[in-house]
């Protein structure tokens, strides 16, 4: 037990040191020097995977897989500039109750069905991305909202945005989340303790 | 390994039953719907659209033969059959010059090499078959677009042509898919190898303490499937005539979806090679009717996506009793 919670804290924590050792040696192979922009750059590029791979992470944690993140992704998006022609704040909503309806019925066939997660979210993937397509006709569609879509890259202290903020409180408020007592982690565990293992394709099998 | 201790298992003679009573009836009540609708649809009862139907199932539907094959072994979904079928007609392409023969086997074994060493990693080192899918999908698509330099590519040389041919008006490549699935459907049901890829899916400690060669059981099943993706990718190759990184296209969501849409069970251990075939030729007719009808793409793979769901959930429902 101990060995491999210390390997769980290790791993990612000498990964973010790697990659931020590589980021500050930069310099030497392209020979310019960094600036604020390219950190604020790279947070960028973090924002835009690190919802996502929280979404999964959490899934994963909890046993499972989630293959329909990018499809809840597509939609979100697609529903945001639907509704949020008018108040980019009701498109926000909107689309964050759509993708919390979304999970939640994915989550209800998966808890009280016992269905295999990969499956039903590979089904609902098809079925979101259908969606997006058929509410966007295929096309690119675009916010015409322009103080919202710059509001939400406009530099923060330099190197952060609002898009950035959000992920970074998401992931720290995560954190915290998941070491408190009855969270996922915990239940998970207890499940993985209690009861023969589920299915085969169950994401975090540490032994 | 120890088959003195471990008796055969009393699951194999119930194993390959399974449960076509509740199946059949899910069968029919879709044909009850989709039948009128189908038959009142303009244009769909006629020759041509009947060969339109079964063209567009043909290459989802040799990939998902050999999908199935891995799922029934219990090694669940690969994430990469869209990057190996593109690598695989680039091979095809690239190598044209030394003549139809060569450049198909050539293709033919890179698609069962690639898929074999993932077959391996699950098969003996108990790899999470969509995790290591999904990893060795970014490795083979990065390889595409190394081996292309991001550019398509085209044909060597000419002599594909005959992949193209219609014997009978209809795409060569159907006649294949027909000839896989039997081919498959047969290994399946007749023959030890067939036999061993159940047990090894519906419980791999029991396969493993019955002495079963549990590693090279599932090895056979994910080479026949990188088998079945190679054809898929040379017909993709002689059908476009060139191939870019993004050839195969939906290509693993299709052919997981045909193989659940067939009954078959993510865990492992039950499902059939004819009944994917089912599963891609139903996903085809309900896609023809939709396009005939006038609706979108969009709408198109929305209601394959509820399709594949449903008959999940239902397939899942049922086997628990």
């Amino acid at each position: 037990m101990r060995p491999a919670l210390r390997q769980e804290r290790i791993v990612p924590a000498a990964a973010l040191v790697l990659v931020v050792v590589a980021f500050v040696l930069t310099p030497l192979g392209t020979g310019l020097p960094l600036t604020t922009f390219d950190v604020y750059n790279a947070l960028q590029g973090f924002a835009q995977i690190g919802l996502l791979a929280l979404a999964v992470g959490l899934t994963m944690i909890a046993g499972e897989f989630d293959l329909s993140v990018v499809g809840t992704y597509a939609v979100g998006g697609m529903i945001a500039v639907q509704a949020g022609q008018s108040s980019a704040v009701l498109g926000l909503l909107v689309a964050v109750a759509v993708g919390a309806a979304v999970g939640a019925v994915q989550g209800a066939l998966i808890a009280w069905l016992r269905v295999p997660s990969v499956p039903v979210t590979l089904a609902a993937y098809i079925a979101l991305l259908g969606l997006a397509y058929a509410i966007s006709g295929g096309l690119s569609v675009t916010f015409t909202n322009r103080a919202a879509t710059l509001w939400v890259d406009h530099t923060i202290a330099g190197v952060f945005s609002p898009r950035s903020l959000v992920t970074l409180a998401a992931s720290c408020s995560w954190r915290s989340c998941s070491a408190a007592p009855g969270s996922v982690r915990n239940c998970a565990r207890s499940a993985a303790t209690a009861g023969p293992a589920g299915s085969p394709v169950s994401g975090s099998n540490a032994s | 390994m120890m088959s003195l201790l471990a008796s055969p298992p009393a699951a194999a003679a119930r194993v390959r039953r399974a449960r076509p009573g509740s199946l059949a009836v899910a069968l029919a009540v879709l044909v009850v719907v989709l039948l009128p609708v189908a038959v009142t649809t303009e244009r769909f009862l006629t020759l041509g659209n009947a060969r339109a139907i079964l063209a567009s199932a043909a290459l989802v539907g040799i990939t998902a033969i050999g999908a199935t094959l891995v799922m029934i072994a219990g090694s669940a979904v690969s994430m990469a059959a869209s990057q190996t079928a593109t690598v695989v007609a680039m091979v095809f392409l690239a190598t044209l010059d030394q003549g139809l023969l060569v450049a198909t086997l050539l293709a033919l074994l890179g698609g069962v090499v690639l898929t074999a060493v993932q077959g391996l990693a699950v098969g003996y080192w108990e790899a999470n078959p969509i995790v290591l899918t999904i990893a060795a999908g970014f490795a083979i698509g990065g390889g595409a677009i190394w081996f292309s330099g991001g550019t398509p590519v085209s044909a060597a040389s000419g002599g594909y042509d005959v992949l193209n041919a219609t014997p009978l008006g209809l795409p060569l490549a159907v006649y294949v898919l027909l000839v896989l699935a039997v081919l498959a459907e047969w290994i399946l049901r007749r023959t030890t190898a067939g036999r061993q890829l159940y047990l090894v899916g519906e419980n791999r400690a029991a396969a493993r303490a019955a002495g079963l060669p549990v590693g090279r059981v599932t090895v056979v099943a994910w080479a026949f499937f990188g088998l079945c993706l190679a054809v898929t990718g040379v017909f993709l190759a002689a059908f476009n005539t060139s191939a870019t990184t993004n050839l195969a296209g939906t290509l693993t969501l299709d052919a997981i979806a045909a193989v659940l849409v067939g009954g078959t069970a993510i865990a492992g251990g039950k499902g059939s090679a004819l009944r994917t075939l089912g599963g891609a030729v139903l996903i085809s007719v309900i896609s023809d009717v939709l396009l005939l009808r006038g609706y979108s793409t969009g709408v198109q793979i929305l209601v394959k996506g509820i399709l594949v769901l449903a008959v999940v959930v239902l397939v899942h429902v049922r086997g628990r009793r």
